[in-house]
C-alpha cells in the first residue's frame, strides 16, 4: 500500500419518513460527493468511501471502496428506524475493513463517520452501541439531524459533534454533501497534522446547518 | 454581480455565486475572469495580522511590481489588491456564504491556462503536483501532460528560483506544498500560490503551520515555528517529489502502533529518516527504487544527501532555494535525449550511458564539453561539463561563465550544435568571435568548428567567456 487510507463511512436513515424527496436527495447528495472526489488528487490518493443504510436492519451497500471505483447506491426508504443495528454494522465494518497500525504495516487513518437520521430510534438496543462508540472512539463521527422531527439527543449520545439541518429541501442536502466533500478533502490533505490525536478540524458548515452545542 | 472597494480604493466586481472553497476562503470569479476574489469565511482567530501581512504583501514586499516585476509576475500568483472591512459587500452576501464579518479579502490573478489539464473523463482540472506524483491520482493524467526529466528540471528551477527569490527579500512562504504551487510538466512551468499566508518580518507568524508531507521535522516534534529554514525542508521534498515519483521520508517504518496518526507525527517529524539514507536502512521505501537519487547526476546528488541526510533535522544545514536553483540548471546542462528519443537522460561522464527508466544504452559515444575558466598558465577547471547533442542551441549562460540563466540574462540564440555527415559541429550565432586554440583559428558568425576530441575552444572575446574542451563519454 502506498499511502495510508483515510476511510469514509456514510451511515443513512432510510426508514419511511426518508421517501419522497429526502431519500432522492440523499442519492443525488453522494453521486455529487463523489464527483467532488474525483476532481481532488489527495482524495483520489486516499479516501475510500463506505456507504451503510439503516431502516428495519442495516445494510452495508458498498463496503469501503477507493474512490476512482466507486458507485453510488441506489438508495430506497421505507420501514423503521433500527438505529442500533446501524451502528453495530458500523462497529463491525470498522474491525473487518480499517488495517490496524502493527509493528510491521502502516495502518488506516481515523475513518471519518457522517450520520444522517431525520427521526428517533424504533430499536432499543441503540444505547449499548452508543455507549461503545464513546468508549472506543474509533472514528471522527459528525451526526446530522435531518429536520425537525430528528432527535438530536439520541444523535448527542454517539458523538458531540451533531449538526442540525432544519428543513429536508434538496438545497439544504446538497449544502450538507459539499460540507462533506469539503471535510473529506480537507482530512485527508490534513491527517496526521500537528498533535490532533483526538479530533479533527472540519471547515464551517453550510448556511442552513448549525452545530449543536 | 457584487461590486466591493478595494483598499486602494479601486472598485471590484465579481460574480454573486462561488467558484469555489478551500480551507479558509471561498472564492469568487471577478467579471472580467482575470482576477479570483478569496473570500475568508467561518471564524478568523487572527484578524488582524492577516490585514496588516496582507497589506504588507501588496506593497513593500511584492516582486511582481518595480522594475524586475514583468520578469517574476509568472513565478507566483501574487495578489494585486485587498477588500479590508465592509467596503460595499451587501450583508445578506457575507451571511450566505459564511463570510468572516467585517470582510477581509484577497484578490489575485486568475491562474493561466497552462496550469489545467483535462483528465481521462474528460473534465477540467488544476495542475495540483498530486496529480503527477500520486499512484493513483496519475493514471487519470493523460501521458503528454507527465512530461519529460527536461521539463521536470525546469519546474524544478522555476520553484527553486521563485523561492529563492522570496527568501531573499526575507519573506517565508511557511506552507510550501502540494497544494501551494501549481506545476505545468507539459510546458516546463510552474507558480507559487496561496501567497497569502507569507511570513512577514514584523507580522506575527501565521498560525497555519503547513501541509502534511511538507511541515519541516522539527515544526512537527514541537517548537520551531515555519520560516525560512523550515521553507527549504519543503522546497527540497517537492523537488525531489517531483523528480523521482516518491516522497523522501514516506518508508515502511512504523514509530508507533497506537494510532496512525501518532506514526505518522513521528515518521515526519522527530524520527523522520530518508527512505535512500546511505547507512541506515530501515525505512526502505514501499516501492522498490527504479531510479536512485544518485541518477540525478552530481550536481543534485550532493544536495538531497544535505537535505535528506545531514540537515534533516539540522535545519542551518539544508540547502537553500539558490542552491537548488544552480545545482538543477547545470544539471539540465547535462541532458541528453534518450536513446527512443521519448525522454532525457543526465550524461555524466564515466558513467553507464543507460536510460535509468528503461535500461536502454546509447550505441555512440556522446559528445560534451569541460567547462573552463581561462587563466594562466593553466585554464581553471570550472568542473561543470555541458552535454552536447544535435540542435542543442548555446546561449550567453552556455558560453560565459559569469552569466547565469537568470532574471537578467540576455536570451538570444548564441550558436547551436549539429550533427553532420556523421560529425558533430558547433556553429557560431553570434558577433562575438570563438576562437580555436589549438589552431589559433578565429570562428566567426555563421562559422563552424568540428568536435573533435580534445580541441579547445574560447567562446567569445568579451569578458566571462569560457573555454569548452570537447571529449567523448564512452558508449
Amino acid at each position: 500500500m502506498s499511502t495510508r487510507r483515510l476511510p469514509v463511512y456514510i451511515l443513512a436513515d432510510v426508514s419511511g419518513s426518508m421517501s419522497g424527496t429526502p431519500i432522492e436527495s440523499v442519492k443525488s447528495g453522494i453521486r455529487q460527493l463523489h464527483r467532488d472526489l474525483m476532481s481532488d488528487p489527495q482524495a483520489i490518493e486516499s479516501a475510500f468511501l463506505s456507504v451503510i443504510t439503516f431502516s428495519d436492519s442495516a445494510q452495508q451497500l458498498v463496503p469501503l471502496t477507493e474512490v476512482a471505483s466507486f458507485n453510488p447506491p441506489d438508495l430506497r426508504a421505507s420501514g423503521q428506524t433500527n438505529f442500533g443495528d446501524g451502528l453495530r454494522l458500523l462497529l463491525d465494518c470498522f474491525d473487518r475493513e480499517v488495517v490496524k497500525t502493527t509493528a510491521d504495516q502502516k495502518g488506516d487513518w481515523r475513518p471519518l463517520v457522517f450520520v444522517l437520521s431525520d427521526g428517533a430510534p424504533s430499536d432499543v438496543d441503540w444505547p449499548t452501541y452508543a455507549q461503545q462508540l464513546r468508549d472506543r472512539r474509533p472514528a471522527n463521527i459528525i451526526a446530522v439531524a435531518c429536520g425537525d422531527q430528528a432527535d438530536v439527543n439520541v444523535l448527542k449520545q454517539v458523538t458531540e459533534a451533531v449538526i442540525l439541518m432544519q428543513d429536508m429541501s434538496p438545497d439544504a442536502f446538497k449544502a450538507f454533501f459539499k460540507f462533506v466533500s469539503a471535510s473529506v478533502k480537507q482530512t485527508s490533505a490534513k491527517v496526521g497534522s500537528v498533535a490532533d490525536g483526538q479530533g479533527i478540524t472540519l471547515p464551517p458548515p453550510p448556511p442552513g446547518i448549525t452545530i449543536v452545542p | 454581480m457584487i461590486t466591493a472597494r478595494t483598499t486602494d480604493g479601486a472598485a471590484i466586481t465579481f460574480e454573486g455565486s462561488s467558484l469555489a472553497s478551500g480551507g479558509e476562503k471561498t472564492v469568487f470569479w471577478s467579471r472580467d475572469r482575470q482576477h479570483v476574489v478569496g473570500f475568508f469565511y467561518g471564524t478568523l482567530k487572527d484578524r488582524r495580522e492577516r490585514a496588516q501581512r496582507l497589506s504588507r504583501i501588496l506593497t513593500k514586499y511584492n516582486p511582481t511590481t518595480g522594475a524586475a516585476g514583468p520578469y517574476w509576475q509568472p513565478y507566483f500568483c501574487w495578489p494585486t489588491a485587498v477588500i479590508d472591512g465592509e467596503a460595499g459587500i451587501p450583508e445578506r452576501f457575507a451571511r450566505d456564504h459564511s463570510l468572516v464579518w467585517p470582510p477581509l479579502a484577497v484578490v489575485a490573478p486568475a491562474y493561466r491556462s497552462a496550469f489545467f489539464f483535462t483528465d481521462t473523463f474528460g473534465n477540467r482540472q488544476e495542475k495540483e503536483v498530486k496529480w503527477f506524483t500520486g499512484k493513483k491520482a496519475r493514471r487519470f493524467v493523460p501521458d503528454a501532460e507527465m512530461g519529460t526529466l527536461l521539463t521536470r528540471l525546469q519546474v524544478c528551477t522555476r520553484l527553486a528560483r521563485a523561492v529563492r527569490r522570496m527568501h531573499f527579500a526575507g519573506l517565508a512562504h511557511s506552507d510550501l506544498s502540494n497544494k501551494n504551487v501549481l506545476v505545468d510538466l507539459r510546458g516546463g512551468d510552474a507558480c507559487v500560490i496561496d501567497i497569502d499566508s507569507l511570513v512577514v518580518p514584523g507580522v506575527a507568524p501565521p498560525t497555519v503551520l503547513g501541509t502534511p508531507g511538507y511541515i519541516a521535522p522539527e515544526v512537527l516534534a514541537g517548537g520551531a515555528q515555519p520560516s525560512i529554514d523550515t521553507d527549504k525542508h519543503a522546497l527540497a521534498v517537492l523537488i525531489y517529489q517531483l523528480l523521482l515519483g516518491r516522497h523522501p521520508l514516506q518508508g515502511r517504518k512504523v514509530h508507533s502502533t497506537r494510532s496512525a496518526e501518532e506514526d505518522e507525527q513521528l515518521a515526519m517529524g522527530r524520527r523522520a529518516l530518508f527512505i535512500e539514507h546511505p547507512t541506515d536502512r530501515s525505512n526502505p521505501a514501499v516501492e522498490p527504487v527504479r531510479v536512485p537519487f544518485q541518477r540525478l547526476g552530481p550536481y543534485l546528488t550532493p544536495l538531497v544527501l544535505k537535505a535528506f541526510v545531514t540537515g534533516l533535522h539540522a535545519p542551518s544545514q539544508r540547502p537553500d532555494a539558490a542552491e537548488w536553483e544552480s545545482a538543477l540548471y547545470r544539471t539540465l546542462n547535462l541532458l541528453h535525449p534518450t536513446p527512443d528519443q521519448r525522454d532525457w537522460m543526465v550524461v555524466v561522464p564515466g558513467e553507464p550511458l543507460s536510460d535509468p527508466r528503461t535500461g536502454q544504452r546509447h550505441a555512440r559515444p556522446i559528445p560534451y564539453a569541460r567547462c573552463l575558466v581561462p587563466a594562466e598558465p593553466e585554464p581553471r577547471d570550472e568542473r561543470t561539463t555541458l552535454t552536447l547533442f544535435h540542435h542543442l542551441r548555446l546561449h550567453a549562460w552556455h558560453t560565459h561563465h559569469t552569466v547565469r540563466p537568470d532574471e537578467h540574462a540576455d536570451r538570444a540564440p548564441r550558436g547551436y550544435c549539429a550533427q553532420h555527415q556523421g560529425a558533430f559541429w558547433l556553429v557560431n550565432l553570434g558577433d562575438d568571435a570563438w576562437t580555436d586554440l589549438g589552431a589559433n583559428r578565429r570562428i566567426g558568425r555563421n562559422e563552424a568548428v568540428e568536435l573533435t576530441s580534445g580541441r579547445r575552444i574560447l567562446m567569445g572575446e568579451s569578458d566571462g567567456a569560457r573555454i569548452l574542451e570537447i571529449h567523448y563519454a564512452a558508449a
